[in-house]
């Protein structure tokens, strides 16, 4: 007998991206399936959809929107030139994410050499110093994190996925979603928790 | 630390990090690129490089053609059926030496001919001979290329052989995604060959498929757990001697799964004397206020009925359904669903059934575990019952409490035994031995339990137990393999075993389908269990 996780969440219900309608998916899968404007202006209508989705995950994974705007845009061309393998059009949002995902990481794998720090913002409006000491150290943890557990990360607490969500649009088994889940959180937990015990003392 | 004043954090950084919207410089890069036609090829793709692609290409159409043409018949496939596909069996991988078959005195060639044979009865088992060790084999690597890749979900003990179920998976490398997935099916008379009997129609790329087996009678049942499906029933197949399988269009099972004018959805999958019980529902996750039980009944595979759940399975999410000497053992929990990011507000549950049609309520109790303080202020159990196997002295059920993330994962276990599925009894959290349960199987006979260690250089550990309540640690020998340590802060080396990784129990040890390393083919890994 195997673990089956329980019963599985239906994608894209509770995420961000709306369901494509009944109509409008057969429109868009007629589109795809003609070479020409009739294409373009169908994986158009796709991708709107999802840029700025993609650009907010490939920002967390790649820690830069400079960058992740190059990264969105080659994931785009590399999804154009490969539209036509793609017949259902209700699947999209997952394949361009999966894209998304290996092209930043593809960008992760040629900077390794480079320092990959992202920048700490200054502090919120409204936030005591503690809190920004805080936020400052998960911001450095994030970054320690590879492009796969930030992927979830950012899918589950940015984008409100649930793991089976983010493992049906990563392609990836439920528990390795978790798996990753666990161990990224845990790491940010680790420098969160440790910087609120220096502030602390700090204070004290 | 508060848990709420984390997350908060963490949802500000992200939000900080990624900005709300895509700049408009996007979206005209995006523009710009949609008024060129496409171009089928990576730009930095050179010459060279798409002869080469072209001449394997070739060289692996022709080799395809040459396995079509020499592929032996097993049976004309029905009418209707999907294509079949070339036999191929598993080679041993080519980085690692050839391993050793089970023992052939444990497993006799199945004859798939036959049309007399009959289903495989429960294994009896030898009570109080448990397992005290595992001698691992190299991993045999399934039929894979760069384009496609063999997953296998299931396997069943069929006749004197086995059978498989899975799915096949075609990749485009150059984009470097899957492009298609259909179910598989194989089979195997010493459980390390295996020939692909069939391979069915594709289905949608993104569809997380899951195919398990079941026997009803003298026939095979494979039903595929499709967790995106929104339209229809999860889908039927049947097979008289494991080589040819037909999809079966049963108007009472579709009928099963709609719930309400809700599509529930299909959970787990158990088999016995007294035929097939598939379980699932409505789930709070998926955005629904209510629990709404599914239990499916069918002693042929082809007609099923579903059961009327009683009061008995009043507020009740099911989990996981196992057969035992008694009959059917369905294991879940009560109560509210969990908060989003809280810890389990349920509490344990389990229910048996001598013929899969009337159901009791187990006494299950509650874990030593802290009590989590509810919004209303009572105090909820805790952990789930989200596995149940059963060995030749009685069942096991694995005990999950939510962590921090909301999620069933990864956080300390507990586990539950019972002598005949009615009565259980707490035996303990498995925490302090075994921080991350990854696998728990059984055959009726023999039970394993698989899980590895903290930090992050993790090493695999097993345990083997006939009843539930003893445990034994398995000494593992032979390849180093399996089960490496596994590096899980970059997810380096082998971790076979430590991602939930399918684990088969046979009668003379284990089969296990996994991964090598990530992004690596599938491989099978057999371990030959050894008794005091």
């Amino acid at each position: 007998m195997n673990e089956l996780g329980g019963v599985p969440v239906v994608s894209g219900v509770t995420g961000t991206v709306t369901p494509l309608e009944d109509g409008l998916l057969e429109r868009l899968r007629a589109g795809l399936a003609t070479p020409g404007s009739d294409r373009a202006d169908a994986f158009a209508s796709l991708i709107d959809r999802s840029l700025d989705r993609s650009f907010r995950l490939a920002s967390v994974i790649l820690g830069s929107r400079d960058e992740a705007e190059d990264a969105v845009a080659d994931a785009s061309l590399r999804a154009w030139q490969h539209v036509a393998s793609l017949h259902d059009p209700g699947r999209f949002d997952a394949w361009f994410t999966r894209i998304v995902v290996n092209v930043c990481r593809d960008r992760l794998h040629d900077r390794a050499r480079r320092p990959n720090v992202l920048a700490v913002d200054p502090p919120a409006p409204g936030d005591d110093f503690g809190a920004s000491i805080e936020r400052a150290a998960l911001h450095q943890a994030l970054a320690t994190l590879t492009a796969e557990h930030r992927a979830v990360v950012a899918l589950h607490y940015l984008e409100g996925l649930t793991t089976e969500q983010i493992a049906a649009q990563l392609g990836l088994r439920d528990g390795t979603v978790k798996s990753r889940l666990h161990y990224g959180v845990r790491e940010l937990r680790a420098a969160y928790e440790a910087a609120a015990r220096a502030s602390e003392g700090a204070v004290r | 630390m508060n848990d709420e004043r984390f997350e908060r954090d963490l949802k500000a950084l992200l939000r900080d990090v990624a900005g709300r919207e895509a700049p408009s410089s996007l979206h005209a890069r995006v523009a710009a690129m949609l008024a060129q036609p496409p171009v089928a090829r990576r730009p930095w793709l050179g010459r060279p490089l798409q002869l080469s692609l072209v001449a394997v290409a070739v060289v692996a159409i022709l080799a395809a053609a040459v396995f079509v043409s020499q592929r032996p018949q097993v049976g004309p496939p029905p009418a209707g059926s999907p294509e079949p596909t070339s036999t191929i069996e598993a080679s041993p991988s080519p980085t690692t030496e050839a391993s050793t078959a089970l023992p052939s005195a444990s497993v006799v060639v199945p004859s798939p001919n036959s049309t007399t044979s009959t289903s495989t009865p429960l294994p009896t088992g030898i009570s109080g001979m448990g397992w005290t060790g595992l001698s691992w084999s190299d991993g045999v690597a399934l039929p894979s290329t760069d384009t496609s890749r063999l997953v296998i979900n299931d396997i069943l003990r069929w006749g004197s052989g086995y059978v498989g179920a899975g799915f096949k998976v075609t990749h485009d490398p150059v984009a470097d995604t899957d492009t298609g997935i259909a179910p598989a099916f194989l089979t195997s008379h010493n459980g390390r060959n295996w020939t692909i009997s069939q391979i069915g129609p594709p289905r949608q790329v993104e569809d997380t498929l899951d195919v398990r087996l079941a026997m009803a009678g003298h026939a095979l049942v494979a039903i595929e757990r499709d967790s995106l499906r929104l339209g229809g029933a999860p889908l039927l197949w049947q097979s008289d001697d494991g080589l040819a399988w037909t999809p079966i269009d049963s108007p009472t099972w579709r009928a099963a799964w709609e719930a309400g004018g809700h599509r529930a959805l299909l959970g787990a999958v158990a088999s016995g004397p007294e035929g097939i019980v598939a379980i699932g529902g409505l789930h709070a996750d998926w955005g629904d206020p209510e629990s709404l039980p599914v239990i499916v009944h069918s002693v042929d595979g082809v007609t099923w009925e579903r059961i009327a759940v009683s009061s008995a399975f009043a507020d009740a999410y099911l989990y996981d359904v196992a057969t035992s000497a008694g009959g059917f053992v369905i294991v879940g929990r009560t109560g509210q669903p969990d908060p989003p990011a809280g810890t389990g507000a349920g509490r344990p549950a389990a229910w048996v059934s001598t013929d899969g049609r009337t159901w009791v309520k187990a006494n299950v109790p509650g874990d030593s575990g802290p009590r989590e303080t509810l919004a209303d202020g009572s105090s909820g159990l805790g952990p789930r019952l989200s596995q149940v196997v059963a060995g030749a002295d009685g069942l096991f059920a694995l005990g999950l409490r939510a962590g921090a993330t909301g999620t069933y994962c990864c956080d300390p276990t507990s586990g539950w035994a019972s002598a005949d599925g009615r009565t259980w009894t707490f035996v303990g959290d498995l925490g302090g031995k075994l921080p991350y349960v990854d696998a728990l199987a059984g055959d009726g006979s023999h039970m394993v339990l698989f899980g590895h260690t903290s930090g992050k250089d993790v090493a695999v550990l097993g345990w083997s137990s006939t009843d539930g309540v003893t445990w034994t640690r398995l000494a593992f020998s032979g390849s180093t393999a399996i089960p490496g340590r596994w590096n899980s802060a970059d997810e380096s080396g082998p971790y076979v075993l430590a991602h939930e990784d399918p684990v088969h129990v046979v009668p003379a040890g284990l089969v296990v389908a996994g991964l090598p390393s990530a992004g690596q083919g599938e491989l099978l890994w057999f371990a030959t269990a050894t008794a005091p």
